[in-house]
This record gives structure tokens, sequence and C-alpha cells, in this order.
């Protein structure tokens, strides 16, 4: 039995692997009919789209730089899917998370680097989660459903850091409305010379496998898990299921203020007025695209982020207009959705049980 | 098993994409660069732009893109942009721009004034201007700003010159240092026409808050104002259809907004940023490219008074010629800047 | 069959599939005019998909239907409604809120503009409520009335509809012994009438009470239809299964021990007010089976799981072993020795998209010998699920497919492997053989009887009167949420038990 069992699992795995990569595919081609009708040759552009986000040195820093917060991201959507906790709320929580990183990197000063960086970070967790918090005591308390509070919690938490940073974070230095940058102490270090890529890419790569082990591998994860796929039975198991959606929001809610964190400790270094980032949405798209298993959102995060690095390359190169790097994007979420039907159907038929 | 698989296949992706950059340190952009450096006669002048927006904004973006197509087909310069690009993330675009070799990186908008103080160290034979800009820290950035009053100045002369009640007002959408000289500009303008006359200030605090724009202007209203301009963006709207609604003159800006309401809007005090774009790239057109902070006024085009040709029509000749003089002098550098506290 | 007289119904080659299932194959079927037909099979033979690819519910992949001589396809039930088709599903469709005469002529089209004459309509459905011998009220709403009345009103919107032709999908599955009488009255009423009636079940007696003609399905296919003249149970079950069975269960001699489960005044007011379950109170000793039967929704869902821990009681104490449990969690009581098989497979029992080893340790996940370190032990559970999977004869392509593509059988031979194998010695049981097939049952019962047999202490509730009375040692009945006093099983009629089913007066005739 075990043979078959395993062979089966690989065979499932290959199977979605597969129709995942072919929706890509699809996308892609019919991104190219799009790039192709706004009179701009569809393979020039996709050629300009990889090389400039995977080409060169600099693309490629800037490329991992920039999947950084949208593992984290993906990681935190993800998880809070897993107990059917709908948190859109990352960009909120990754801008909170950024402001936690903010204050303790600027106003927190003479410590060793290790511990300023710690401490921001921790800063940044904490803020992710309390911002989501928000949501999740809405939602316990009066049963507000979180898709709407989520929502409404971004705007909030992106106004509330624009005027912290154009009233009393201001930099009294600066004609702009931004804040300090963070103290030397409190900068992540570059990893790659030349590049943008910090230590945040080693933060990201621990935590997404912490995140993996946790959900697969332990019985804390079994619950989560459990809870998410049937809260009904699991409670009858004897586990708490409002226990496990808890803890699902609070790493849910720490990995999106840790991405903040991350990217502000080791790329932006301080909070520009009317900064929107996007990895929040973008998380989204990813975790659905690489079907909520850290494999699978580790490349689709990195497919992102090319398309982030390369939309701009694209533009810059031949012209092709930003909405429609934005609807490549999007035809890639849309296809990728679609197969997922079908990975389903097919999943199903593969596992159909004997009488 | 299968889990035991994708968990190192997770790790191994970040150790191979770690390691594959590191291995890939050699392979750089620079011969690219200085190839373009070394021949500037040969090649066309390449720049590059970074906006925050779209091109499409039929505002500060639209008319930055106008002036490139316009120095393209007078100068023959090459260009290309990026759009949308957040100040967080605009250091990247101009290094990828300086990396694929281009000679002028514009980044239009004065908030990109910091990120471009710290790249443009990084490569010294590419030069750099930032719209609006108010600093420059190195010989290759040149920050192109404008007086910032110029155009508000001649709307006040222009306010004092036709108001019956002898009080006019004037709205800003934010009280800092920029918001302050404008209204200053304004004020030491009417007063130059009418020293007797007052002049009523306020500021929304947004660009986009429409009620409160025309909550204060209603206020100033009821203390008997004829004349308002309002320079908050989206505000504006606001403040123009409550200057309809009672019956007083309303001017615009920082573009035309005479057809926004023909019957309302005697003028304009323009800025438009078309000219912010086509002065760096003419000034390495011509080879005296420096750095440096260059205020453009009136007499550069970079601000201006546009009338309503309706109201141009009616004004008596006292009226037009009464703002001509006031352009004239502001030109000739005879108006002295206002005093901001 | 006989001279073909006069067939109102002809279905000649019909298939229907669903994704790899094959539903329905080849079935040939005439239904006469007028007769009582009955359609008989397990669960799961196709009999209902057969009535619902007719009726335009799910459409069919191949052959044909004649109703009158007339080819049928019907695309939606709408076409088939309007050829005098009607169907009484086992969900009703009434609107709880609305009176009966409503409900009756809900959806029906105006007679002038939007205007509906209520009136005319009242005197034409208490024409047919006469015609029939119905007794209904039909302003009285349809949220007050027991369940076999509210079937009734829904006959009765069928036959408003002009319906000669009626199909009842599986009606007794929810009514008392007596309401099921009251129906089979109805049934005949209808027969004089003219009417033609295809009856689904898998109740051999009924079938046998009703019937004029009776077609066996079997995997979707048509076994024999015989005429039901001197027919036996016996050969209706073997053409239904395929073989001999014998469903009688020989309960062991057991000495009973002392109290297992205790409870005391057990009372449930819920969220809303309503009080569920009102002063409970039974005990259980070590090798006893005490049955509830019962209506399904008279408070058996609560019961199940205040014990279980999942709803906290508003009042009375339980005793697990001796000892109070009032306070302590589900986890507690499992660690304590009780185990529930829930009533709900697929929702309440099974983690549908977990694997079936992973559903395997899914109360026991927790326990040292499946950890180690901080992780699960993989290896531990996989041995643990191999040996179950075996022992209890689970039978599955493997360990890492999805429970919810088991069949209902394998999935409650799952559940009741990880409850017995768990150690436990306090079971409670609910609905355990609901939609099984017969051999699924059979093997459900042996499990049972040895439980008991080893001295356990099992709390049976089913609303399967008849599985009650043949596992059980003592019984009571649910109603309204009050237990009546236990009895021994042979010491009571149906009938008698039947009443108490149904609030202990006589609902209907």
């Amino acid at each position: 039995m075990s043979s078959f069992d395993s062979s089966l699992s690989r065979r499932i795995l290959r199977m979605r692997i597969l129709v995942t990569g072919l929706a890509v595919v699809v996308a892609f081609l019919l991104g190219s009919a799009l790039v192709a009708l706004a009179g701009i040759n569809p393979l020039t552009a996709l050629r300009y789209l990889f090389s400039g986000a995977l080409g060169t040195r600099h693309g490629i820093g800037e490329t991992l730089t920039r999947f950084i917060p949208l593992f984290l991201a993906t990681l935190s959507f993800a998880i809070a899917m897993k107990v059917h906790f709908y948190n859109v709320g990352i960009e909120g929580q990754i801008a909170l998370g950024s402001l936690g990183a903010l204050l303790v990197g600027v106003y927190v000063t003479g410590l060793p680097a290790p511990i300023h960086i710690l401490l921001c970070l921790t800063a940044s967790v904490v803020f992710g989660i309390l911002w989501l918090s928000v949501a999740g005591f809405l939602r316990f308390r009066f049963g507000a459903n979180e898709l709407l509070t989520t929502v409404m919690l971004n705007y909030i938490a992106i106004y509330l850091i624009d005027i912290l940073v154009e009233t009393v974070l201001k930099d009294p230095n600066s004609l702009i409305n931004q804040s300090q940058k963070i103290a030397a102490t409190a900068k992540l270090p570059r990893i790659m010379e030349g590049t943008t890529v910090h230590l945040g890419l080693v933060f990201a790569a621990i935590v997404g496998f912490i995140v993996y082990y946790y959900v697969w591998r332990t019985p804390g994860g079994f619950e989560l898990r459990a809870v998410g796929a049937n809260s009904k039975a699991a409670k009858y198991a004897g586990i708490n299921p409002a226990k496990l959606i808890i803890i699902g929001m609070i790493i849910s809610g720490g990995l999106a203020g840790l991405g903040g964190g991350l990217n502000l400790l080791g790329y932006q270094s301080r909070w520009v007025s009317g900064t929107f980032l996007g990895y929040g949405f973008d998380g989204i798209g990813a975790a659905v695209m690489g079907q909520y298993h850290p494999l699978g959102m580790a490349f689709s995060a990195l497919l992102f982020a090319i398309i982030r690095v390369g939309g701009g390359a694209m533009q810059r190169s031949v012209g092709v207009p930003y909405p429609l790097v934005h609807a490549l994007q999007g035809i890639v979420i849309i296809a990728v959705i679609i197969s997922a039907y079908f990975i389903e159907k097919r999943t199903e038929k593969m596992t159909k049980g004997g009488q | 098993m299968k889990k035991k698989i994708i968990s190192l296949l997770l790790v191994a992706m970040f150790l191979v994409s770690l390691v594959g950059c590191a291995g890939a340190e050699e392979p750089a952009e620079e011969p690219a660069v200085e190839e373009n450096v070394e021949e500037p006669a040969v090649e066309p002048i390449k720049v590059g732009v970074i906006f925050t927006g779209s091109i499409g904004d039929g505002a500060w973006n639209e008319s930055g893109y106008n002036a490139l197509v316009k120095a393209k087909e007078d100068l023959g310069i090459e260009f290309s942009f990026q759009e949308s690009v957040p100040v967080a993330e605009s250091g990247e675009v101009m290094r990828n721009f300086a990396y694929e070799g281009y000679d002028l990186i514009i980044a239009h908008d004065f908030n990109y004034n910091d990120i471009v103080s710290e790249v443009a160290p990084e490569f010294p034979d590419v030069l750099f201007t930032v719209s609006y800009g108010y600093q420059s820290t190195e010989d290759n950035i040149a920050a192109i700003t404008s007086s910032g009053w110029h155009a508000s100045y001649m709307a006040g002369v222009l306010a004092a010159a036709v108001s019956e009640t002898e009080i006019v007002g004037v709205l800003s959408a934010t009280d800092s240092f920029m918001g302050k000289r404008m209204r200053t500009g304004f004020v030491n303008g009417a007063k130059s026409v009418n020293p007797d006359i007052e002049v009523l200030e306020a500021f929304t605090g947004s660009w986009d808050d429409v009620v409160k724009g025309k909550e204060l202007v209603n206020g100033m209203i009821q203390q008997g104002i004829d004349v308002i301009l309002s320079n908050s963006g989206n505000v504006n709207f606001g403040v123009i259809e409550t200057a309809k609604e009672a019956g007083i003159m309303a001017i615009g800006a920082p573009s035309d907004l005479s057809s926004v309401a023909p019957d309302t809007v005697i003028a304009s005090a323009v800025t438009p940023s078309g000219i912010y774009v086509d002065y760096g790239i003419r000034q390495l057109a011509e080879d005296n490219f420096d750095g440096g902070v260059y205020v453009l006024g009136i007499k550069e085009g970079a601000e201006d008074l546009i009338w309503n040709p309706a109201f141009e029509a009616e004004f008596s000749a006292e009226v037009i010629d009464t703002v001509n003089a006031a352009k004239l002098q502001l030109s000739n550098g005879e108006i002295e800047e206002p005093v901001v506290e | 069959m006989s001279n073909r007289k006069d067939v109102i119904l002809e279905i000649r080659n019909l298939t229907k599939t669903f994704p790899g299932v094959i539903a329905n194959k080849d079935v040939d079927l005439d239904i006469e005019r007028g007769e009582v037909h009955t359609l008989l099979g397990e669960n799961g033979a196709g009999k209902s998909t057969l009535m619902k690819a007719i009726y335009g519910i799910y459409g069919m992949d191949s052959g044909t239907v004649k109703y009158n001589g007339n080819p049928l396809d019907a695309k939606s039930p709408k076409d088939a409604i309007a050829v005098g088709l009607g169907m009484i599903h086992q969900h009703f469709l009434l609107v709880q809120e609305f009176t009966v005469l409503e409900n009756i002529i809900m959806g029906l089209k105006a007679d002038k503009g939007i205007h509906l004459d209520l009136g005319k309509h009242r005197s034409r459905v208490e024409e047919i409520v006469e015609r029939f011998e119905i007794r209904l009220d039909l302003d009285e709403k349809v949220k007050n009335l027991s369940v076999g009345m509210q079937q009734k009103v829904e006959i009765v919107k069928v036959l408003y509809r002009n319906a000669k032709f009626l199909i009842l999908d599986e009606p007794t599955s929810v009514l008392t012994p007596q309401e099921s009488q009251g129906l089979f009255g109805i049934i005949e009423r209808l027969k004089k009438e003219g009417a033609t009636v295809i009856f689904i079940s898998h109740k051999l007696d009924e079938v046998l009470q009703i019937s004029d003609r009776i077609t066996v399905l079997r995997d979707g296919e048509v076994i024999e239809t015989v005429v039901n003249k001197d027919l036996r149970k016996d050969d209706l079950s073997a053409m239904m299964v395929g073989r001999e069975v014998t469903l009688d269960v020989d309960m062991p001699e057991v000495e009973l021990g002392p109290d297992g489960l205790e409870l005391d005044k057990i009372s449930l007011v819920n969220p809303g007010g309503k009080t569920v379950l009102k002063d409970v109170s039974f005990s259980i000793r070590k090798g006893e089976i005490l049955g509830i039967a019962g209506i399904d929704g008279n408070g058996q869902e609560e019961l199940a799981q205040v014990l279980w821990g999942t709803l906290k009681a508003s009042g009375g104490s339980i005793k697990l072993h001796g000892s109070t449990v009032d306070d302590l969690s589900t986890r507690k009581r499992m660690d304590m020795g009780m185990a529930y098989i829930p009533a709900d497979r697929k929702k309440e029992g099974l983690v549908g998209t977990f694997q079936v080893s992973e559903n395997i340790v899914l109360n026991s996940y927790y326990k040292p010998h499946f950890i180690k370190g901080l992780g699960q032990d993989f290896g531990a559970i996989r041995e643990y699920s191999e040996r179950l999977v075996q022992e209890y004869n689970v039978k599955t392509p493997a360990l890492s497919v999805w429970a919810k593509n088991l069949s209902g059988g394998n999935q409650q031979k799952l559940i009741l492997s990880r409850a017995i194998e768990g150690n436990n010695d306090v079971f409670i049981i609910a609905q355990p053989t609901w939609g099984l097939d017969i051999g699924a049952i059979e093997f459900v019962y042996r499990k049972i009887s040895e439980l008991k047999e080893a001295g356990k202490t099992i709390l049976l509730i089913s609303t399967d009167l008849e599985e009650v009375r043949s596992l059980s040692d003592r019984m009571c009945v649910i109603f309204e949420g009050e237990v009546s006093e236990t009895f021994r099983v042979q010491d009571k009629q149906v009938a008698e038990i039947g009443l108490l089913m149904a609030g202990g007066k006589r609902r209907e005739e």
C-alpha cells in the first residue's frame, strides 16, 4: 500500500504543477495578445520582462528585494485562509509593521545592531498583529465580516501612517513629508554587493520554512488545517476551533507586519508620505496562484516580483503601458484560479476511493 | 516523503537564488553606459523620465509627457519613461535607467529629490534633474523649480484690480512653506494695487477635501469677498462651484480652468509642468548643463496668468494694463520675493 | 411482464452518468396506468437518480422516455409538471412562515395581471382535499405542522397542479409508523382516483404492503420487475443485495457492570430561548446498550453534543464512570475514555479534504506516540493507519486519498475504527447506519455487538426504530427534548413506541 500511496501523491503533485504551469503559459499568451493589440511586439516585450528582472545583476537584486515583502504577504494570506479568515488587510498590516520598525528604528538609539534590528522586527510583528486583531475583535465581538473590516483598515492604516509622517514623525530637515531615516544600527545589511538585496531575504527563507514546518508537520499545524478544512469535525475531535482561528490570525498579522518591517529596515529606511506598496494585494494573488502551498507560493511570489520589476523594464524599453503590466498580473491570477478548479476535479478523480 | 522533498526544494530554491546572484557578480551593464557617454555627439541624447502617476492624468504628469514628445520633435532626443513609480521604489528605477545607458534622468516630482541625491553619486556620468526639486547635492543634479509665487502675485494684482468690495480671498491646500509662499504672493500682489485691500487667507489641509474647501470659501463670502484664488487640487472645483453659486469671481490654478465655469473663472494662475522637463533637456542639448537649483518664473514661462478670453474682452483697459505691468516687473526681477515666516 | 396493457410511462435504454460514476445504465422500465409501482434498492442503487433524470432535475445522457405515448424530454421540472408529473422530494420545499393554502398556490401563474383569486383557489383546493380525503387545515402556518402533515401539503401541492402521476422519493424516511400508515391510506385513495404512483423505498415491509409491482435496482441497473404476489422479504433483499443477507443481530448476553454513564436532569435552552432538552435522565451500565428512538430533530443531536462537551448544558449533571464531567472539555472527556460516532459522517465525523490517515488520527494526533520532537511522527501514523485500514477492511486505494472520496460504508468503518481502537469504554453512537448499504450495516452491527461483549457502555441514538429495537437492551423515546421512561425492548409493541415518537397522542386519523 505504501508504494502505491506515495506514487499517487507524486502523480497528483505532478498534475498540479503541470496544470498550474500551463495556466501561467496561457496567461502569458493572453497577455502577449494584449501587448500586441497595443502595437508592441509581444516577444520583445516578454524578452524585456524577463531580462529586466533576471538578466542583470541589478535586475535580480531588485526582484529579490521585492520578493521579500511579497513572499511574507503571500504566507500571511495563506495562513489566514487555512482557518477561513479572509485577511485582505495585509496591505494595512504591512504599513503598520513598517511603522513599528520605523518608530523603533528612528527613536530608539544606542543599541548594538543585532539587538536593534531584532527589536525593530519585534515591533513590526506586534504592530501587524495588533492591526489585524482590530478586525478579529470586530468579528468575534460583533460578527463583522472581516472582508469588509480588513479592507477598511487598509485605508485607515495608510492614512494613519501618512498623517504621522506629515506631522509628528516628519523629518524636520526635509522639505517633503517624510520620516527621518532609521538609525544605522537598525539597517539590515545588504547581502549582495551592488544591489539592494538585504538580509531580509534570509529571514524570509527561514520564516517560510518555519511556517511550512508548523502547518504541515506539527500537531499544532494539523489542528490548524483540520479547523480550516472542517471546523465542525475538528470540534468533534476535541479541537477548539476558536483558539485555532485566533492563532491563525496572529500568525497572519505577524507575518504581514514582519514583511513591512523587513522592507523598511532593509530597503526603504524611511516612510515617505503617499507610499502605497501594494505587496498586500499582490500577496493575495500570489497565494491563490501558489495554491496555499509554501513551495508553490515561493514560486508565485517570485513570479509576481519578476512581473513587478520586469514590468518596469517593459515600459522603459518598448513602452508597454503601465496598466497592461497590471492586467498581465490579473490574467495570471484568473488563469490560475480557473486551473485550480480543474485541479480539484482532477484530484478528486485520481483519488476516487474504492467502494 | 512528498513533504520532505518540498521542504528541501523550498530551502534549495533560496540557496540557489542567493548563490546564483553571488555568482553573477561579473556581468554588468557598465560597458553599455560608457559607450554612450564616450560618443555623445553621435548618439542622440537618451532621456529617461520617472512619473509618480499616469501620463494620462490630464495634469502635471501629462504636461510633462507632452514636453517630452515635443523635445523629441524639436531636438531629436530619444526618451523612455516609467509611470506610477512610488517614491520608495524610485531609486531602483533611476539605477535601471542609469545602467541602461541613459544620459539624462528626469525625476518628475519634487518628492523624488532625496532619492536622486542618494542615487546620483553612484553614477557621476549620468545627469539628473528633479522637477520642482529643492536641492542639488551633486554636480550632476539640477533641481528645477519655480518661484512659487509669480503666478499668485499676478492673480493678486488682478483680484485687487477688479474687486469692488475691496475684500478678496486666497485658498491653499496646505500650510506648508510652499502653501504660505503662494498665498503671500497673492497678498503682496493685491496690496501693490490697493494698499487698503483686505485679503482673507485659508487652507484646507487636503487636496481632495472639497466639502471643507466649500465651507471655507462660503465663510469668506459671508465676510464679503468678491474674488477668490484657489490653488488646492481637486478642491478647486468645489470652490469654483461655490463662487458660481454666490456670483463672485474666481481665479483658477494651477492650469487653465476657464472652461470649468466660463462665467465665473476670470483667469487662471498657471504653472505648466512641461517647462521642468524641457529645461534640463535644453541645457544638455546646448551642452551647458550645470548642477544647482534653478528657480524659474514668469520670465522662463514656468508661471503665468492666463485670461478667460470672455473676461479679458470685458475688463477695462486699466485692469489689463495693471496686470501686464505687474508681469513685466516680475519678469525684470523688480518685485521682492515674499517673506514667509 | 405480462401482456402490455396500458403503459403510461415507458423508459428505454436510459443511461445517466456523473463524473466517474454510472448512476443508471441501460434502464428499461414500463409503468402501467393506475398502479403503485415501487422502485426498490439500496442507497446508491440509482432509484432517485432515475426519477430525477426523467423529471428534468438531472437530465439523461442517453435513452428515451415516453409519457402517454409522447416523447418526454424534460429539461427542467417545469416540463415534467406541464405534462402531469409530480414529484415529492425527501426534503420539502415549503415556506415555513406561509399558511398551507399559500404554500399550495405559491408559484402559480396569476389569473389576471398580478391578481391571484384567493377565493377561487381556496374552493378548488378544498375540493381536492375532500376528494382524496386528506385532512388539512388550510389556514395553519406550515411551521406549526408535523412532518407528516407537511408531506401532505406537498402532495396536495402536486395534485393541485393536475398531477396524474406521482413520484414519492423515500416518503416514509421522515415519518413515524403511524404517519406512514396515514400516507399509505392516501396512496390507496390516489390509486382509486386513477392516479399512477411511483414509490421509492428500501424498506421491505412497507414495499410489500403498498405495491402492485416492484422493480428492484442494483448498481444503477434494473434487476427484475415482479408482481407483488406471494413475495417474501428474503427474496426481495436477496435481489437488492445480490446475495443472501441476515440483518437479524444476535446480541450476546453480557453480565452488566456498574453504571458507565449517568445523566441527571440534563436540560438545554438554546440561544433563542427555546428549550431543546428537558430534564433528561437515564443511566447505562457497562455491557449495556441503551437506545434512544425518535423522529429526527427532537433533541437527539443536542443531547449527543451535551454529552460530548461541544454544547454546554443549561442544567443537570453528567457522570462518566461515576465522576462528574460537566465542566470538562471534549478533549478531557476523550481522555477519560469517551468516544462519539456522530450522525453526519461527512460534516461531523470526517475532514473531507484530509487524507485517510489524517482522519484516522483525527482524535489521537496529539498523543505522545504520534509525536517526534516538535513534529508529527508520520512513520508511526502511517503504521497505525495501515493496521486500522486492514483490520477494519476500509477500502481505499491509498492512505493519502481524501476521506470524502470514500464510500459511505468505508467512511463509517474509518470512524468506527478510530473510536474503537482508542481504548475507549463509553460510546455515543448516533445514526450509525444512515445511508449505508446492507453489507456495511452488517459490519457496523457486528462491531457494536463486539463492543457490548467487551463490556463497553453504549448509547445508541437512531431514528430507525427497527435498528434501536434490534440492537438495544433497553430503550426510550425522545420527543421534543424529553425522553420517556426507559423500557426493555421486548416490553412494548411497535405501535405503542410509535405513539411515544409522535408525542404520546394520536396526531392523525
